[in-house]
């Protein structure tokens, strides 16, 4: 009689694992499916799960920070007077360039006002945050960051570090921010050498050294070339700072500035895409009722 | 309330418990350390509570737990949606460890730990390709792997001596 429960319970345990497993294989499956090819069917919870993550990890990363910096600033100072000579053939040569770009910029100014144009807008304030968490993971190369649409990040804006471009922002939460790092597979951007104007689009795939791809036959491309975005497209504005060309395997590749230090503070660049004009037509309607007023 | 229900009960709370560390071990894997020009993270450290789940547990509270462990991973690292989540369910249904008896030696625990990572490895590098539609970086995956055996051990005093501290070896999880 006993062995007899015995048996029951021990077939209802199995009926019960049987069926919560296949249960909540099929839920991971869906959500699984769902998200492939980098679609969020869970959007509208991700991004407060971000702003969650952000909160917690501005915390918990600080002692990483501090720990980070106490190592890079103790490094530094085993050669401060080899930096300090560095510096200061840096200081005198940076005075001159100052003088030619103030008169360069006098002399562009002069021209625009000629011309009735201006080649140059003015960019519009940065919004600074924190790299809260940067993951270099196998799957994907992203940061969050402790910034989002409370504080004007929009998804697509350029994210610099203090060296260069380090991502565009692929996701915006109301407190944070999801920037896709210009190593990510997924990652494009155009760039161009700022020597030759040849251009090429910089394409991650996951390693620490991006690569120059779609390149033409006849472009004029060198080792040590810097690379700057291009603004085509319309998507980041034209100029970043990205990094230097050098050799690769067969191709060009790409040594980032953002590589040179660990990144921690971040500035957001504001930047309005420019639309493809089909999607920049005027609206009739507003045309013709603003035709038929006197 | 019978004894029946009182077990199923203590069950979901040993679940819960289990699940809420393990968020924060999901929290910590997120952290990245720089460190003369590389990046490290703990990206396996929530296998930790996977191979550590307690064995008085309950089944369904637990497997919906480790799969909502997964989900949480995949959302606040910015991976591909699912990933963790559904291998995570796999691995808990393969090695169920409510019901697991393992001897009490430390290499055992070690031995048993690296093939779990193993799979794990195996696992998120083909559910990666099927997700990005190409091979994810093997380099990354391989040395957050070695780093989280060589863990290992720090992990299993935390755990022992947690037991120790808390009473836990005198109850009927943790066994």
């Amino acid at each position: 009689m006993a062995r007899g429960v015995g048996t029951h319970q021990t077939r209802h345990r199995g009926n019960v694992i049987r069926k919560t497993s296949i249960a909540v294989i099929i839920v991971s499956l869906l959500v699984f499916v769902l998200g492939l090819n980098g679609r969020q069917p869970v959007g509208a919870v991700r991004a407060p799960a971000e702003g969650l993550a952000s909160r917690i990890l501005t915390i918990t990363s600080m002692p990483i920070r501090g720990a980070e910096n106490i190592s890079t600033s103790a490094s530094r100072h085993f050669d401060l007077a080899a930096q300090n000579d560095k510096l200061r053939t840096e200081n005198n040569r940076l005075r001159q360039i100052e003088n030619q770009n103030l008169s360069l910029s006098e002399q562009v100014n002069y021209l625009e006002g000629i011309l009735n144009t201006n080649i140059n807008p003015k960019q519009s304030q940065r919004i600074a945050a924190r790299a809260v968490s940067e993951s270099r993971g196998p799957f994907v190369n992203s940061a969050l960051i402790n910034a989002g649409l409370k504080k004007g990040v929009r998804e697509g804006n350029a994210v610099m570090s203090l060296n260069g471009l380090y991502g565009r922002v692929v996701r915006a939460g109301n407190s944070s921010a999801r920037v896709l790092l210009l190593t990510d597979l997924n990652s494009r951007v155009a760039v161009m050498s700022q020597r030759s104007r040849s251009r090429a689009i910089l394409t991650g795939n996951n390693s620490r050294i991006p690569s120059l791809e779609f390149r033409s036959a006849g472009a004029d491309w060198k080792y040590g070339d810097r690379i700057v975005t291009s603004g085509d497209g319309g998507v980041l504005p034209r100029g970043l700072p990205v990094g230097v060309a050098r050799a690769g395997d067969g191709s060009l590749e790409v040594a980032l500035f953002t590589d040179k230090q660990p990144v921690d503070w971040i500035w957001v660049v504001p930047h309005l895409p420019v639309p493809a004009p089909e999607e920049n037509l005027p609206n009739p309607e507003t045309e013709s009722s603003s035709g038929e007023t006197p | 309330m019978t004894e029946r229900e009182g077990n199923r009960l203590t069950g979901t709370s040993i679940a819960l418990r289990s699940g809420l560390i393990g968020a924060l071990l999901v929290t910590v894997s997120l952290l990245n350390i720089n460190f003369a020009g590389y990046s490290a993270s703990l990206m396996f450290l929530p296998l930790a509570i996977l191979y550590f789940w307690p064995s008085g547990s309950n089944y369904s509270a637990s497997l919906w737990m480790i799969a909502g462990l997964g989900l949480l991973q995949d959302m606040m690292g910015g991976g591909p949606l699912g990933l963790w989540m559904l291998c995570y369910a796999i691995l808990f249904i393969v090695i169920n460890p409510t019901t697991r008896k393992v001897g009490p030696g430390f290499v055992v625990h070690w031995m048993l730990f690296v093939v779990l990572v193993t799979a794990t490895g195996g696992l998120t590098m083909v559910l990666g390709r099927i997700s990005l539609g190409q091979n994810p970086s093997a380099l990354p995956l391989l040395l957050n792997g070695v780093f989280i055996c060589l863990l290992f051990p720090i992990l299993y005093w935390i755990r022992l001596f947690s037991r120790q501290i808390t009473g836990a070896d005198n109850m009927a999880w943790g066994r």
